[in-house]
């Protein structure tokens, strides 16, 4: 018993840093009132306070201690008899997300700094090198390459943005929420940028330094790019880290799912690898160029992701991710280098909408393959609600289809017919003028 | 492998061991005797004296050889009215037949050799490569007469002989050893592990008999295998044959031990509970062995990825998702998150070799107390990785295998059944259902329900749990109706009443009160 449960590679014991990172600082090192502590919540200056009072990644180590962090520990761990049966705060696996701070330098000495939950430098970049200098009026002129050899994340832009939040929220070397995490209790990672970003509780302790509405659409689309790569570079670490098969990599309630008739889902129909990010990937690689002059996605994309799918060996799945990483990060580079100056016309958004909710009506009957949908046009309907105004009923219905009820943690019984057909509706809104 | 046993049973038989060759025989599924090369289906024939022992040409065996005293004579009858085999192959024609067709690409499900290997009869179940001629499938006979019974012309036509061995006042071939109907064809169905073992080749599985249901069939369609309890299947049928205690069944009635062991394989001192118990015990003992069959042969197939989802308990994944999970709460025999093996497969041989450890039969007890460490290995094989490690898993299910083979070898030749002993198996059976180990796993909560149910001998009221799981395989109202309803709309109706299932509920209602009905 003992031997299995060690034998969980939930994630290494080994920190999250190689040795040659530059050290953190802690949340205290950023909030002296005359720099981002003021007392103004939601203004410049007062980042580190608004932060604190609205943003949950401030509390991701605390929940470490609520009771159903202890529930997960306790599921992983019983019959463990050498590790505290609730201590998840002393679990490295919980940690390496809940908190970034462990290993921190203050005034040149070091400390602990995981009751910060996901500090400041856990998004901005481990500050040793960057901190003395992002301050001076020099700092402004470097480059996004200078700034980066600085240790520095520029959350500016966007791909940086989104993958460091990929990085926790999919997964990376070290991150590692797997089947066996989440059978312990722990919540199954669903992640989409424009859901976290612009759900009403959260308060950004930043302000956007391009016009919301067309902001809102280019960061949405490269949240997908962003999050599809963080799942391939999981891949790609789980092949040597992993368990396997990891089956979080296929869609949750094609298993989870009481068996009625029919059974919700087509047999065959549903992508075998990471159904939640690879299901919008036709219509993004189409609409890629029209929001981002230039940015053509890479030609053979589609081919490792079906491969992935496959009943491979560990090199082969290696291969394959590795591939697929790559392809992602020349994208996520032509995305960066692109113009994203111009706003982006109505008609191109309507067109986007428009096929988004055409290929959901045809997505096969899997929850992982519809909601991603429902999510996009949602997104895109908080960005412009003027140009895409008469869809929200439809998407109204889809939500109340896709949401989970009360007491379950899945979707139960969900009509996927009702859902594709309402997408078909939104599809014959958006074609008429 | 049956080549193997060919000469084996002939030497043995010689030297007159019935129990000897129990107990050195590796498998009594394997047909003793060679591929029939003159086979004889169908139920014309039958029917000529098994239609009712007052109608045809039962009449006159019953006035000058008292054969409604040995069988029941209308078993023909019975089968053809509502034995659901019959319909074995023409389902394969229903909507959900042909869906599955269209989902597993297949040409042709009727000719497809991997649905007839069940869903017809298989004239030479160990011949690799089969193609659709291999089989007789006809719509009206589907798993006919033959099928459990033998296919081979000999026995159908020497059991009756009447000058076979000139004896006079009984048919010549109920004296006969059981070896020697077998070498005439005859599959010795009295024989309980015989029995379990055949059922189980379709309704578990045999991977050398081409027997396998895939997950790639379920997901097409094929409704799930049901928990394998063999009292629950054979009383669903309905049972069409007699037993020892029929009041009408009098050849057994005053039969001397050693020769009702020697012949029928049953104590006749251990009484219908014991007979009931044998039964149960048995054959959830051999189902156990065929699975962990399948389980070794599938660790051979095995891919990166593991075994096949199908080795695995459906419902550990096939549940909706809900918080607190009465999973979790439960706790994993492994670590959570992996797919253990069926829940249904431990629970009740669980309590059967708990049971029978604790009876004074030594040589029984021994073997019985084996159980949890045979079971434990075989599932930490499964959690080791999920879908298995296959390594790992061989070993285990080769031992599992060979462990529930002695342990039904051991109990079917041991009079451990007593009236006593048999209703403290029904106990332990109840105890086991309502256990919180196994409350969260309807399925083996329903197996342990049937278990108990078969035990009971009618004294409680087990309809009053019928609303909340199913308490048989089929509907009474299923068995009995003259309109056939469709596999599909009957998977419907179960499927519907089993995802039903509320622990908490069905625990305030078990066990059934005492019936009563008179």
């Amino acid at each position: 018993m003992l031997l299995l449960v060690s034998s969980l590679a939930i994630a290494g014991s080994a920190t999250s840093r190689p040795e040659a990172q530059p050290s953190s600082s802690p949340v205290a090192s950023c909030s002296a009132a005359s720099c981002h502590g003021g007392m103004d919540v939601g203004k410049i200056g007062s980042e580190v306070t608004t932060w604190r009072s609205a943003d949950p990644h401030s509390k991701a180590y605390s929940v470490l201690f609520n009771p159903d962090s202890q529930r997960i520990i306790a599921n992983l761990r019983k019959g463990d008899s050498n590790r505290w049966r609730d201590a998840a705060h002393l679990e490295q696996a919980c940690l390496n997300c809940h908190s970034t701070g462990a290993h921190s330098t203050f005034d040149g000495q070091p400390i602990d700094a995981s009751s910060d939950g996901v500090g400041c430098d856990g998004c901005h970049g481990p500050s040793e090198k960057w901190l003395p200098k992002h301050y001076e009026p020099t700092w402004k002129g470097l480059t996004f390459q200078q700034k980066r050899d600085l240790g520095f994340n520029d959350t500016k832009d966007l791909g940086s943005r989104t993958l460091i939040c990929a990085s926790c929220h999919v997964g990376d070397k070290d991150r590692d929420v797997n089947h066996d995490l989440i059978a312990a209790g722990h919540p199954r990672l669903a992640f989409d940028y424009s859901r976290f970003h612009y759900q009403p509780g959260y308060t950004k302790h930043w302000t956007e330094t391009q016009p919301e509405r067309d902001f809102e659409i280019r960061s949405w689309f490269i949240g997908q790019v962003a999050a599809l790569r963080a799942a391939a570079n999981l891949t790609v670490e789980r092949t040597s880290h992993g368990v396997v098969p990891e089956l979080t990599e296929q869609s949750c309630f094609a298993c989870h799912q009481s068996l009625t008739t029919p059974i919700r889902g087509t047999p065959g129909e549903t992508p075998q690898w990471q159904p939640w990010h690879v299901t919008l990937l036709s219509t993004l690689i189409e609409e890629s160029p029209k929001l981002f002059p230039g940015a053509t996605a890479p030609k053979l994309v589609q081919f490792p992701v079906k491969q992935l799918g496959k009943a491979l060996s560990n090199d082969e799945r290696r291969r394959h991710a590795e591939a697929l990483t790559a392809d992602l990060d020349r994208w996520l580079d032509d995305l960066r280098k692109a113009d994203s100056s111009q706003p982006i016309p109505a008609d191109v958004l309507r067109q986007l909408a428009a096929n988004l909710a055409i290929a959901g009506s045809k997505a096969p009957s899997d929850y992982d393959c519809l909601a991603p949908y429902y999510l996009a046009l949602a997104a895109l309907h908080h960005a412009d609600e003027k140009t895409l105004g008469g869809i929200s009923n439809s998407l109204e219905s889809i939500a109340k289809q896709l949401k989970y009820k009360k007491g379950q943690t899945g979707p139960g019984e969900f009509d996927a017919e009702t859902v594709k057909a309402a997408f078909a509706a939104i599809a014959k809104l958006l074609a008429s003028p | 492998m049956k080549l193997f046993h060919a000469p084996l049973a002939v030497i043995l038989a010689a030297t007159g061991g019935v129990s000897v060759w129990q107990v050195m025989a590796a498998d009594p599924v394997a047909d003793p005797a060679p591929a029939p090369a003159n086979i004889n289906p169908g139920i014309a024939a039958c029917l000529g004296c098994h239609k009712g022992p007052d109608l045809g040409s039962a009449i006159r065996f019953v006035k000058d050889y008292k054969s409604d005293e040995f069988v029941r004579l209308n078993e023909s009858m019975i089968w053809e009215s509502h034995d659901p085999h019959s319909k074995a192959f023409s389902v394969l024609k229903t909507p959900l037949g042909e869906q599955m067709g269209k989902n597993l690409n297949y040409k042709d499900v009727t000719t497809e050799v991997a649905c007839l290997a069940c869903h017809a009869m298989d004239i030479d179940p160990y011949k690799k490569d089969k193609k659709p001629s291999d089989f007789v499938a006809q719509d009206s006979l589907g798993i006919g007469c033959q099928g459990c019974h033998g296919l081979q012309s000999d026995w159908q036509s020497k059991h009756y002989e009447e000058a076979f061995r000139n004896n006079g006042s009984v048919i010549p071939w109920r004296e006969s050893t059981p070896e020697e109907k077998g070498k005439a064809g005859l599959k010795n169905l009295r024989d309980p592990q015989v029995k379990a073992a055949h059922c189980a080749t379709c309704h578990v599985g045999d991977p050398e008999m081409g027997r396998v249901v895939t997950h790639a069939m379920y997901a097409a369609g094929h409704p799930p295998l049901l928990p394998y309890e063999l009292s629950t299947y054979t009383s669903d049928q309905p049972r069409h044959w007699g037993t020892p205690f029929d009041p009408k069944l009098k050849y057994f009635h005053s039969m001397k031990p050693e020769k009702a062991h020697k012949l029928f394989s049953f104590y006749p001192d251990e009484g219908q509970a014991g007979y009931d118990a044998r039964h149960v015990a048995i054959g959830a003992v051999m189902g156990l062995n065929a699975e962990a069959k399948l389980l070794a042969h599938e660790s051979d197939k095995a891919t990166p990825a593991g075994l096949d989802y199908a080795r695995f308990d459906c419902y550990a994944c096939h549940h909706d998702l809900k918080v607190p999970s009465a999973r979790q709460e439960r706790g994993y025999e492994g670590a959570p998150g992996r797919p253990p093996l069926k829940a249904w497969n431990g629970a009740l041989t669980g309590v059967i070799a708990a049971h029978a450890a604790q009876t004074s039969n030594t040589k029984v007890a021994e073997i019985a107390k084996q159980f949890p460490d045979k079971w434990k290995a075989t599932q930490q094989a499964a959690y080791a990785k999920p879908l298995g490690d296959p390594v790992a898993m061989k070993k285990a299910a080769a031992e599992l295998s060979a462990w529930s083979l002695a342990f039904a070898n051991a109990l079917q030749s041991s009079p451990i059944y007593t009236p006593e002993e048999a209703k403290k198996l029904q106990a332990m059976l109840v105890k086991a259902a309502a256990d919180k180990k196994y409350l969260a796993d309807a399925e083996a909560v329903m197996a342990l329900v049937w278990a108990s149910r078969a035990l009971d001998n009618q004294t409680a009221d087990w309809s009053s749990l019928a609303e909340l799981l199913p308490i048989s395989v089929r509907t009474p109202s299923e068995v009995m109706s003259k309109t056939p309803t469709t596999v599909g709309d009957l998977l419907k109706d179960r499927m519907r009443l089993f995802n039903g299932y509320d622990a908490e509920k069905f625990k305030a209602h078990f066990p059934p009160k005492p019936s009563t009905k008179e």
